[in-house]
């Protein structure tokens, strides 16, 4: 990269932002801090940040209203740091349009990973034909999955699942996302069915659900295809 | 409401047992006999009929029908056989004697049945007053009774007071406001004995138990059940009430103690590991000073990760009660300076100046505590304190106290808080950029120093601006002098 992809840091305790700016510094990205929600929003609107790690808990507000209000006019990808382990706020922030989220404390290795993930393909490239991650090829415009090059035989909405999955890769895909692009609107609470597809699509794949080599389960919000 | 009765009637219509009824009747016979012999010779011997007349209307009016009627015959007997001719027996000569009889034997059972009648009204009226004079005593005892026991007392006199049943309440199951149980069995009622059901619609609570009874004195029991119930009800929803506010207290508390845990103990925790696989993964490619603020950043958190934990076991320990003092004589300069050198890395960030009077007197104290508040109160000033803002430490003492003062150039605190922040897990959120505290650090303060007799209160800083704490610790003259007086 020819010029260093500049992250905006929003967290309101010094020495998070502190460790954060060295760590991805020396990593030669170009950082800039920010406290509060008021101060996010106005680092965003000046610099143009390629990427925002922000905090939830904010001592003027919500992260995620940061959130909303940031996906009102920029599609810039967030990626969400929060304290709080609930689910419900997890899914929350990435409803309000975060991109994928780091439960703290966390190493700085996850950081970098989902970092580099979220700076990368901007937006998602879902043109790409042909895909590979360790074993498994996938041809989209043939429509062909190969494990180990024997040619796997999925169901249409289990090939759907893994396309949806594949298109995000390594970064997180919500149930409702998945639940809403391939039943439908009408069942985006049933996540039911997509245990038992991803269940299928596993068995296909030949993952080990307790130890998953493709396809990781973000307990209560979402799946994550890895990239090996 | 109350119905006096009159001399008179009280008189007429008082209540007579049976006995005194089967004296009355002779006597009030005897009475009229005796009256009507005596006015005999002054008016027509028809006319004496009305005094037995009066005779059969009071014993009617003191008894009942029966006995009024006993009188009437009786007194006709013996108005046949002193006062008509020939005298001395029950044989009749006249026509006009035979028609006054007749008359006498109608009017006096028409009498008889009438007084008879109008007792019972009587005594009706009054056993109403005397039962809304009792209600009334009722409701207003149930209208103060706190809990189900004084329910139960005032429930069981009242009874006793309106129908002389003594009565018993078992409770169903766990007796509200804990009283014994001692457990009814529905169904199960002991021969001579009637149960009245003591609930409402929403809630059984238990039930009467009284011997056997007429339905009248039943009604009478369950109307007074009835009442009670809704009393009980009340008391219910009140226990409830309390119990859901006492929760709700508890919860609260227990919630800020959470999200405090969460907070506090988490943050450092996030900077340690975060600094900690900063160095392990960037290794080499880190800059010299990026590596030593690393390693600094994880010293500093982990020191105040352990006052976290610290002030947390403090509170535990206030919490139960379970603080001793050890009591030592000790110079508070080197309070202050043990303070100071366990927030050396935290005061770098502030202008601390130290305002002590010279030759402060030793303090009577268990230094390690006086030591924690006043740690946490420079803590707090330091996290209110904008970069570089002049932290004061004062001491000073006059005869009876030593004041230590902590003052700082934050925002202040506004005088509607003051009381509130020595409160566990009250926090002051102010304007941006202000780092949260546990909630605990000051609470912990108050504890301490209170422990000693101290007190500790939140002012304006010098000249108005920020905040200025003052540690107030009595002096052992003082001590003496307070024990003295």
């Amino acid at each position: 990269m020819s010029t260093p992809a500049r992250i905006l840091v929003v967290d309101d305790e010094a020495t998070i932002r502190k460790f954060l700016r060295i760590s991805l510094e020396t990593s030669d990205y170009e950082v800039r801090e920010a406290r509060t929600s008021a101060d996010a929003l106005a680092a965003c609107r000046e610099h143009a940040p390629d990427l925002v790690v922000l905090d939830l808990g904010l001592p003027d507000g919500d992260g995620v209203d940061v959130i909303r209000h940031l996906r009102e006019w920029t599609p810039l990808p967030i990626l969400v740091l929060s304290v709080r382990s609930s689910e419900a706020q997890k899914v929350a922030a990435l409803d309000a349009g975060a991109n994928d989220y780091l439960t703290k404390p966390f190493g700085v290795s996850e950081l970098m990973a989902r970092c580099r993930v979220l700076l990368r393909n901007l937006p998602d490239t879902p043109d790409e034909p042909v895909i590979t991650s360790g074993c498994l090829v996938i041809d989209r415009p043939l429509r062909r999955v190969c494990l180990d090059g024997a040619e796997l035989r999925l169901s249409p909405k289990e090939y759907a699942l893994l396309n949806l999955l594949v298109s995000s890769r390594g970064k997180i895909v919500t149930h409702q996302h998945l639940l809403r692009a391939i039943w439908g609107e009408r069942h985006v609470e049933d996540t039911h069915y997509l245990r038992v597809l991803v269940g299928h699509l596993r068995q296909k794949l030949g993952d080990d659900p307790a130890q998953p080599r493709y396809i990781v389960t973000e307990q209560g919000v979402g799946y994550r295809f890895i990239e090996r | 409401m109350e119905i006096r009765t009159g001399h008179l009637e009280r008189l007429l219509w008082g209540r007579t047992t049976p006995a005194r009824a089967c004296l009355l009747v002779p006597l009030a016979v005897f009475a009229a006999a005796t009256l009507a012999a005596l006015i005999a010779d002054f008016l027509p011997h028809a006319n004496l009929s009305l005094v037995f007349v009066v005779a059969v209307l009071l014993v009617a009016g003191k008894t009942g029908m029966v006995a009024a009627l006993v009188t009437a015959v009786v007194s006709f007997l013996a108005y046949n056989f002193f006062f008509t001719a020939p005298a001395q027996t029950l044989a009749v000569d006249s026509g006009d004697d035979l028609a006054t009889l007749a008359a006498f034997l109608i009017a006096a059972t028409l009498v008889a049945s009438l007084g008879a009648r109008m007792r019972r009204f009587v005594l009706a009226a009054d056993a109403q007053a005397v039962r809304a004079e009792s209600l009334q005593a009722f409701s207003m005892q149930l209208a103060v009774a706190s809990d189900a026991a004084a329910v139960a007392e005032v429930l069981i006199a009242t009874v006793r007071a309106t129908t002389g049943v003594t009565a018993e309440v078992l409770w169903l199951g766990a007796a509200p406001g804990a009283i014994a149980s001692n457990d009814a069995k529905p169904g199960a009622v002991p021969a001579g004995h009637d149960d009245v059901v003591l609930g409402t619609s929403a809630h059984l609570f238990g039930i009467l138990r009284i011997p056997a009874q007429g339905p009248e004195t039943l009604v009478q029991v369950r109307a007074l059940c009835a009442q009670s119930a809704i009393v009980l009800e009340r008391t219910r929803l009140d226990e409830a009430l309390e119990a859901a506010r006492v929760d709700a207290e508890t919860e609260r508390l227990r919630s800020a103690l959470l999200s405090s845990v969460s907070h506090d103990l988490r943050t450092p925790l996030v900077s340690i590991l975060g600094a900690a696989t900063s160095l392990r993964e960037l290794g080499d490619t880190l800059a010299p000073g990026a590596r030593r603020e690393l390693q600094e950043m994880i010293e500093g958190e982990a020191e105040r990760l352990n006052r976290y934990i610290q002030n947390l076991l403090d509170m535990t320990r206030l919490g139960q009660g379970a603080l001793t003092l050890v009591r030592d004589w000790t110079d508070p300069d080197d309070i202050v300076a043990s303070a100071l050198a366990r927030l050396a890395r935290e005061t770098r960030a502030v202008d601390l100046v130290l305002d002590l009077a010279p030759r402060l007197p030793l303090v009577d104290v268990h230094a390690a505590l006086i030591e924690q508040a006043l740690v946490n109160v420079l803590e707090n000033a330091v996290r209110h304190s904008p970069p570089g803002g002049r932290v004061t430490l004062g001491g000073r003492s006059d005869r009876s106290s030593l004041v230590l003062s902590v003052s700082d150039e934050g925002p202040g605190v506004p005088p509607a808080e003051r009381e509130r922040i020595f409160e566990s897990f009250y926090s002051v959120r102010r304007g941006a950029g202000e780092s949260e505290g546990s909630g605990l650090g000051l609470a912990i303060a108050q504890g301490f120093i209170g422990a000693h007799g101290g007190t500790i209160a939140v002012e304006n800083g010098p000249g108005g601006r920020g905040a200025t704490f003052v540690i107030t610790l009595p002096l052992p003259s003082s001590r003496a002098q307070d024990t003295d007086s």
